[in-house]
């Protein structure tokens, strides 16, 4: 059964509104009616009774149907919807009906005719039917050509879409705004898309492309380089849609592309960073500072050269406090002084014995340096140390052995010399000339003697320059 | 009124040594010989007359009280203006000559083997000669 349609009756005459009514049911109607026949009931009537159509007399005590008309036809357009208004008149000139048509009447019907009205309705109703669907559709199109160019404006990426039946392609806006390929709508196949990939990468996009058509797949993405109009490469990211018929055949694919350059650059800048830390030879330690204990470090990451020079694995110290490092021996002078650093979040270098995870204590070189997050807090902190056991274990040789040269030096200074000179002063003595009342052979005595006890001492600084070995 | 030489070094070949050189040059005729710092501090506390002075041959390495050691001793006697003191070591380093400087009593600093030259040398210096 057909939706019962709601008529408002503007009609002064109650014998009028019957017939009109009984010729509504003749024609098998499915109607309710209600009869006004004053303009401030007529504005009520639209307001409340909200009708599906109107039926107008032409000439009223108070009313007249152009008036009406106009009232109507503002208030839809506020609606943005279309009903017809039908003007029924007992007597009517040719150039007021056509002019009741131009001003949106939908029809007129002269009372000596009624019969026609069930029909005239019925083509009223379809056709603002027909009117309302289309305006929908409309508004409909541009609501969607306007989000889709809203989406493209705000993401940033150039669309296209290929019509693989006619193998026409559209291309959106974003070739132009993205790359610099100025895109004319009216060409007959617009292939920016296509055009423009670089020549390394084109041979595997489109073999991708054909395995995505060929099988069941709903999408396809790839990334490839792709030449822009100023000559520069960009690295794209290429997502698309495929829609196949219902064979499964792929008739046509929306796909959206997007320039990755400065991403790829930032994970290729990342990735190298990354992988400096891990692979430095110098242990790297990162923490941070607890959210409700900000004195209280804990581990979020260590490298592989940690993990050796101390032989706690990520697994052990991640969570826990870098205090695990420090032991019995660590110096309260080390300690004190990083205290000192991460209370005033202040760089720090330090040398202190630490431990290894089997107890063995070594020397380490340790520096800490806060980073400040977005807010400016200081909640991350990077250990950076060193294994400076083998330079301690030198620098202790070289003191030991600056000590021997140092007892050297001064052997050869003071101790050898002291013989020396008496030798040369008893030489003196037994020259010719001299004073012969001192016994010669006394004399040779004191020379021997002084020769025996340089000798001695020579001996000794050999000895002691057999001691030094070769650091 | 005199001058007396003291010889002050651990070394009895060296104490021999320099008495031969002293008498020789007439610095002294009858200089005394000490072995070791204390024995020379000794002889002057007992002996030093008002009407004497003192010039000393003084070694300065020594076990037990060294050179420097007697210097400083000397210094804190009543008697300390009265000496006069020659450091002589086998081997002068810049250290010692600075150290020296600051003593009064110390007129040279003179290396091993003394020479003939260097006692008449001591005989001349002004200081002493107006004793001799």
């Amino acid at each position: 059964m057909k939706k019962q349609i709601k008529i408002l009756l503007l009609e002064d005459s109650e014998d009028d509104a019957d017939l009109i009514q009984s010729e509504l049911k003749h024609g098998a109607i499915n109607f309710t009616s209600l009869v006004v026949d004053t303009k401030t009931d007529f504005i009520n009537g639209i307001r409340d009774f909200k009708p599906d159509l109107v039926l107008s007399d032409h000439a009223m005590p108070q009313f007249n149907s152009v008036e009406a008309l106009k009232i109507y036809k503002d208030q839809l357009k506020i609606q943005k919807h279309n009903a017809p208004f039908i003007l029924i008149t007992g007597t009517v000139s040719e150039d007021f009906a056509v002019q009741c048509i131009k001003e949106g009447a939908d029809d007129y019907i002269l009372k000596d005719h009624l019969h026609r009205l069930p029909t005239a309705i019925e083509n009223a109703l379809e056709k603002c039917r027909i009117e309302n669907e289309n305006q929908k559709t409309a508004a409909e199109k541009l609501l969607l050509l306007e989000r889709y160019e809203y989406i493209s404006d705000a993401t940033l990426v150039a669309v296209w879409d290929w019509d693989i039946v006619n193998n026409s392609t559209y291309c959106g806006k974003g070739f132009e705004k993205i790359f610099g390929h100025a895109c004319d709508p009216n060409a007959e196949n617009n292939n920016l898309n296509t055009a423009f990939i670089g020549v390394e990468d084109i041979e595997r996009v489109v073999s991708g492309l054909e395995k995505a058509m060929e099988s069941g797949d709903n999408n396809w993405c790839a990334e490839y380089k792709y030449l822009k109009a100023n000559g520069d490469f960009s690295f794209v990211q290429d997502n698309a849609v495929i829609i196949r018929n219902e064979q499964g055949k792929a008739i046509r694919m929306i796909g959206a592309m997007k320039d990755i350059t400065d991403k790829k650059k930032e994970d290729l800048r990342l990735k190298l960073l990354e992988s400096v830390i891990a692979n430095t030879t110098e242990a790297v330690l990162i923490a941070e500072t607890d959210s409700l204990n900000t004195r209280l470090l804990k581990i979020l990451y260590v490298n592989e050269a940690f993990s050796k020079m101390t032989g706690y694995t990520n697994k052990d110290v991640i969570g826990k406090t870098p205090v695990i490092l420090q032991g019995e021996k660590t110096g309260q002078d080390a300690l004190d002084q990083l205290k000192n650093a991460f209370e005033e979040n202040k760089p720090s270098k330090v040398e202190m014995i630490s431990y290894k995870k089997n107890g063995e204590e070594f020397w380490i070189q340790l520096s800490v340096t806060p980073i400040a997050d977005d807010n400016g807090e200081f909640t991350l902190w990077v250990f950076l140390e060193r294994d400076i056991t083998q330079q301690r274990i030198h620098i202790a040789a070289i003191e030991d052995q600056n000590l021997k040269l140092k007892e050297i030096a001064w052997m050869q200074s003071h101790v050898v010399r002291a013989p020396l000179a008496r030798m040369m002063g008893f030489i003196n003595l037994i020259n010719p000339g001299s004073d012969a009342d001192i016994e010669r052979a006394e004399l040779l005595q004191y020379v021997l003697n002084s020769a025996r006890e340089l000798d001695g001492i020579i001996r000794a600084i050999v000895e002691k320059s057999e001691k030094i070995n070769d650091i | 009124m005199g001058v007396i030489v003291l010889i002050v070094d651990d070394d009895d070949s060296v104490r021999f040594f320099h008495r031969v050189i002293v008498t020789r040059s007439k610095l002294s005729s009858r200089p005394i010989s000490f072995g070791s710092g204390e024995k020379a501090l000794d002889y002057l506390d007992q002996n030093c007359s008002e009407n004497d002075l003192y010039l000393i041959l003084l070694d300065i390495n020594m076990p037990g009280m060294n050179g420097w050691d007697l210097v400083d001793a000397i210094g804190g006697k009543t008697y300390h203006n009265q000496v006069y003191i020659v450091m002589v070591t086998s081997s002068v380093d810049r250290e010692d000559h600075e150290k020296a400087k600051s003593y009064d009593m110390i007129i040279d600093v003179i290396e091993k083997p003394i020479s003939d030259e260097e006692c008449k040398k001591i005989m001349n210096s002004s200081l002493i000669t107006q004793y001799l």
